[in-house]
């Protein structure tokens, strides 16, 4: 069954005059099937977050429609959880607070509250660290954090926009490892939005790659996940591919006209 | 050059094996420091004000003498030991009216100025109209509504209270709206998507990330609202308060006690400011985590 259907999404923003409207996603359609781990990639201004802030119900489209287990998105919704780019925690209560935060508290007492926040802030690695602000955690364990609080929610899926990319290489690996370990055992829905194809192929279960802007799909893979090996010769074989599709969908945006001007001034030396 | 608490860390790092190290809260000998740069500051003031009373009475003085920080601050303790009086009234009577004066142009500044900063900041659309009469208050300087307080309260206390208020209210208004127009998109957004009522969000997101803002603008509005209140009380005929007494005195030629009279201005502003706004921001800053606690 389909958690996600995206049909002819359109999608623009006005610059900052007023006067002119750049049109951000051009009649995308996607769906996005129960258990599936989808990795959204492509050249960046592609539109991606726009999509991932469509489907968590920050924006609304211009034209088309926006299904949740076939029910109009109108807003936002602890159902589908939203782990930021950027860190969103609350600089002022302590980590354990910060968790607790997002848990409704009509449908749970403190003492509820307490103990759900403590068994996530575990799973992330970070019990010793419940009682620190944020302003004492590293970047990557703010992250963990907001993976934790996102968890939490209990949200029937997980929507991640670049979570780790202001991280360093070896935090990343390791969260993209600790994520993975997460989703095979909780087995929720994810929508991963990165630019980096080697952790598209580490993660997900389907690579959509996104055209750059105006945004639209141009091509799916599949990935059996379930024995899924980075270094063999067909994963390798995949990203020469996508590597290639990602480079002609990249050259024909709208980025043209800046590369001819760097070559002329290349010229004119 | 390391600072107490670090040398103390540096002690206690070869003894501990435990990865954190309990130092305790702050050392006396810190404190002690603290007050002394405030004092050395203070000193450097007096001894400045005593150059130039040296100076002017040395080279300039025709028939009066430029009050200097010892007789100065020997008339305020006259104000106070003795029954000494500024046309009829205590020192006390004069600093008590001046405070209240104060505090209720303040209490009416901080509603008013409170309520437009909370609904202009959280209203985009009303806050391109709204900011524009604020923002023309700001130019506007507090004594330059001396005719308007005329018309509308005649000379005296309530004309003092509305010149203290009117100056009062914008720095409050823009303040407010602009820290809450400051907080981030991701943090409503969490809140959003967590399903944090309004309320919630405005309490619990809000108002945290806009306190130091709000807490800078009270802060600028009471200093403010405090050099008003003096101006205010040698304009608009109020028969007691220490802007008054200054007024009077200086017209009686009594330059020593208007200068103690000064003296007490800043004493209290001092006070007020040192030790009960600048701890109070200290703590926001502390509670809210823009500090290492």
């Amino acid at each position: 069954m389909n958690i996600i259907d995206i049909s002819n999404v359109f999608m623009t923003y006005l610059n900052r005059k007023g006067d002119e409207a750049r049109i951000v996603l051009r009649d995308v359609s996607l769906s996005v099937e129960e258990n599936e781990f989808v990795c959204i990639i492509g050249p960046s201004g592609c539109g991606k977050t726009t999509l991932l802030n469509l489907i968590a119900g920050f924006e609304f489209p211009l034209r088309g429609e926006i299904r949740y287990r076939n029910e109009k998105i109108t807003g936002p919704s602890s159902n589908r959880a939203v782990v930021f780019q950027e860190y969103s925690l609350l600089p002022w209560i302590n980590v354990q607070k910060n968790v607790e935060f997002s848990l409704d508290r009509k449908r749970f007492s403190q003492k509820e509250r307490e103990q759900i926040a403590k068994k996530y802030i575990d799973m992330v690695g970070l019990s010793e660290f419940a009682d620190h602000r944020p302003n004492l955690l590293s970047g990557g364990m703010k992250q963990r954090v907001a993976i934790a609080r996102t968890l939490a929610m209990q949200p029937d899926m997980l929507l991640m926009d670049e979570p780790f990319s202001s991280l360093d290489e070896q935090t990343k690996k390791h969260l993209d490892q600790e994520l993975l370990n997460i989703w095979h055992k909780e087995r929720k829905t994810v929508v991963f939005i990165t630019h980096s194809i080697d952790e598209a192929l580490l993660l997900g279960t389907r690579i959509v790659l996104m055209t750059a802007s105006p945004g639209q799909i141009a091509k799916e893979w599949h990935i059996d996940s379930e024995n899924r090996d980075i270094t063999s010769e067909a994963m390798i074989k995949l990203k020469k591919e996508i590597l290639g599709e990602l480079q002609t969908c990249s050259c024909a945006a709208r980025s043209g006209p800046v590369l001819i001007q760097i070559e002329e001034e290349g010229n004119g030396k | 050059m390391f600072s107490s608490k670090e040398k103390k860390i540096n002690e206690l790092i070869e003894t501990t094996d435990e990865n954190v190290i309990k130092i305790g809260s702050q050392t006396a000998s810190s404190i002690g420091k603290k007050l002394m740069i405030f004092a050395l500051g203070i000193t450097f003031v007096i001894v400045l004000w005593f150059l130039v009373a040296l100076w002017y009475n040395t080279y300039m003085a025709v028939s009066i003498d430029f009050p200097d920080p010892v007789s100065s601050f020997q008339r305020l303790y006259e104000f106070f030991t003795t029954n000494y009086t500024i046309l009829g009234q205590s020192i006390e009577k004069h600093t008590e009216a001046s405070l209240i004066r104060w505090v209720k142009g303040f209490v009416i500044a901080f509603i008013i100025g409170m309520t437009l900063g909370l609904v202009l900041g959280s209203n985009p659309k009303l806050y391109d109209f709204g900011i524009v009469p604020v923002n023309i208050l700001q130019l506007i300087p507090g004594l330059a509504w001396l005719p308007v307080t005329i018309l509308l309260f005649g000379f005296g206390e309530k004309s003092a209270v509305f010149i203290i208020a009117i100056t009062v209210i914008s720095p409050i208004a823009i303040s407010v709206a602009n820290g809450l127009r400051r907080v981030p998109v991701v943090n409503m957004r969490v809140a959003a998507m967590s399903g944090r009522s309004r309320f919630e969000t405005f309490t619990e997101v809000l108002i945290p990330f806009a306190a130091l803002d709000i807490l800078s603008g009270l802060r600028i509005g009471m200093a403010n609202g405090w050099r008003m209140l003096i101006a205010a009380e040698m304009v608009v005929g109020v028969a007691v308060g220490l802007g008054y007494a200054i007024q009077i005195t200086t017209g009686y030629l009594d330059y020593v006690s208007a200068f103690a009279c000064i003296i007490l201005i800043c004493i209290i502003g001092l006070v007020i400011d040192n030790l009960i706004l600048a701890n109070l921001e200290r703590y926001a800053r502390r509670k809210l985590g823009t500090e290492d606690a």
